[in-house]
């Protein structure tokens, strides 16, 4: 699957009907433009990523490509400069990246985005692309999780790796997720600036939305 | 999933918890937690703080360039220890190998800390890893010596407890 992510952050003056319209309206543009999409409001405690989260999926990047040419693309577009309703958005589109699928249900969706720090090691860079992907096998209820490289951003980063998690629940991302060893001494090296190993600056968006189903497994084999 | 059906132990532990969570805890509201500590401890809360609060270590490990050894320990000690304890880091041990100061080729410096746990270590994450002053420290000290690593550890008797939170 290729994807295509906006975080949406409103404007602190923005009403709520204000806020409840861009939503319907970005919503309806997407399921114009394809019908695998996911929405939400991101859920609390989320570091960075807005108030609202909204993923188009594609099969390859040809059909994002496409869509991109699209009338209800550039449609999204105007609501999003509106600055009496927006603060900022990120935005990011990514390609197949490693997929791991263990699981086709899910309940909580959640994409890390993050910039590559200018100094990393190629080698670390290489190392976190092969056992990120293994997160799914060490931390229950990381269902399903993908890991690539961004290829368009815009925003507040110069993004450049996404992270796409399928949870069994919202709590897993803000528990188990965090508290086994396989993510706090080993994958969390690649975000710790006193590791040899540190790839990502501190800078970085994770929201996560509640989800009906397994959004990883659109388009997977 | 609506917000409310999200237990607020959950969320509360995930603030403190994790790569990109740590910095949140500070965020939370004082009255959420308060709250939060009135209500009773389940069997397996209780189990899961014992998991959490296992003591785990960090070592640093340094190489040094030839005949700095003593030189570069001084430096960074100087400039790391106090900001180490104020960040809940507690110094057990340093080790030089070999244990003699070389003057024409490399020694290699190990630092042995605790830390109380995973939420001892989510607590560092979020006092140091935002901070632009400690992510200049690093680079400055990674372009001092030869190499660096920084790993975690936990004792192996412990294993079993921490992994199954």
């Amino acid at each position: 699957m290729f994807s295509a992510v906006y975080m949406v952050t409103f404007s602190e003056t923005a009403s709520d009907t204000a806020r409840e319209e861009l939503k319907s309206t970005l919503k309806d543009l997407a399921d114009k433009i394809t019908p695998v999409n996911i929405a939400g409001d991101v859920l609390p405690y989320a570091y960075g990523g807005g108030d609202w989260f909204l993923e188009l999926g594609f099969e390859n990047q040809d059909g994002y490509e496409t869509a991109k040419s699209s009338a209800q693309w550039s449609e999204i577009q105007t609501p999003l400069a509106n600055t009496a309703t927006v603060d900022h958005f990120e935005f990011v589109a990514y390609g197949e990246g490693t997929l791991n699928i263990t699981s086709d249900t899910a309940a909580c969706h959640r994409v890390l985005i993050f910039e590559v720090v200018e100094d990393a090691d190629p080698d670390a860079i290489a190392k976190m692309e092969r056992i990120m992907p293994d997160m799914c096998n060490y931390i229950p209820g990381l269902l399903n999780c993908k890991l690539a490289k961004v290829v368009e951003s815009s925003g507040t980063m110069n993004w450049g790796y996404a992270f796409e998690c399928d949870f069994d629940d919202p709590t897993t991302f803000l528990t188990n997720y965090n508290y086994r060893p396989y993510h706090w001494a080993n994958v969390d090296k690649f975000f710790e600036p006193a590791c040899s190993e540190w790839v990502a600056d501190p800078n970085l968006c994770t929201p996560y939305i509640a989800a009906e189903e397994a959004f990883l497994l659109n388009f997977s084999e | 999933m609506e917000r409310n059906k999200i237990s607020r132990r959950a969320f509360i532990k995930g603030a403190a918890a994790g790569t990109a969570s740590a910095a949140l805890l500070t965020l939370l509201p004082k009255n959420v937690l308060a709250e939060e500590a009135e209500e009773p401890e389940t069997q397996a809360a209780e189990s899961e703080t014992d998991a959490l609060d296992r003591e785990i270590y960090c070592i640093d490990r340094f190489v040094t360039n030839p005949g700095e050894g003593k030189e570069f320990l001084q430096y960074f000690m100087d400039g790391y220890l106090e900001k180490a304890q104020s960040y809940g880091m507690t110094l057990k041990s340093t080790m030089i190998s070999p244990p003699v100061w070389l003057d024409n080729a490399e020694n290699t410096i190990e630092i042995v800390w605790s830390i109380a746990g995973f939420n001892g270590w989510a607590a560092m994450v979020n006092a140091s890893r935002y901070d632009s002053e400690t992510l200049a420290w690093w680079r400055e000290i990674r372009s001092k010596v030869v190499s660096q690593d920084r790993s975690f550890y936990a004792l192996e008797q412990d294993m079993e407890v921490i992994n199954n939170v």
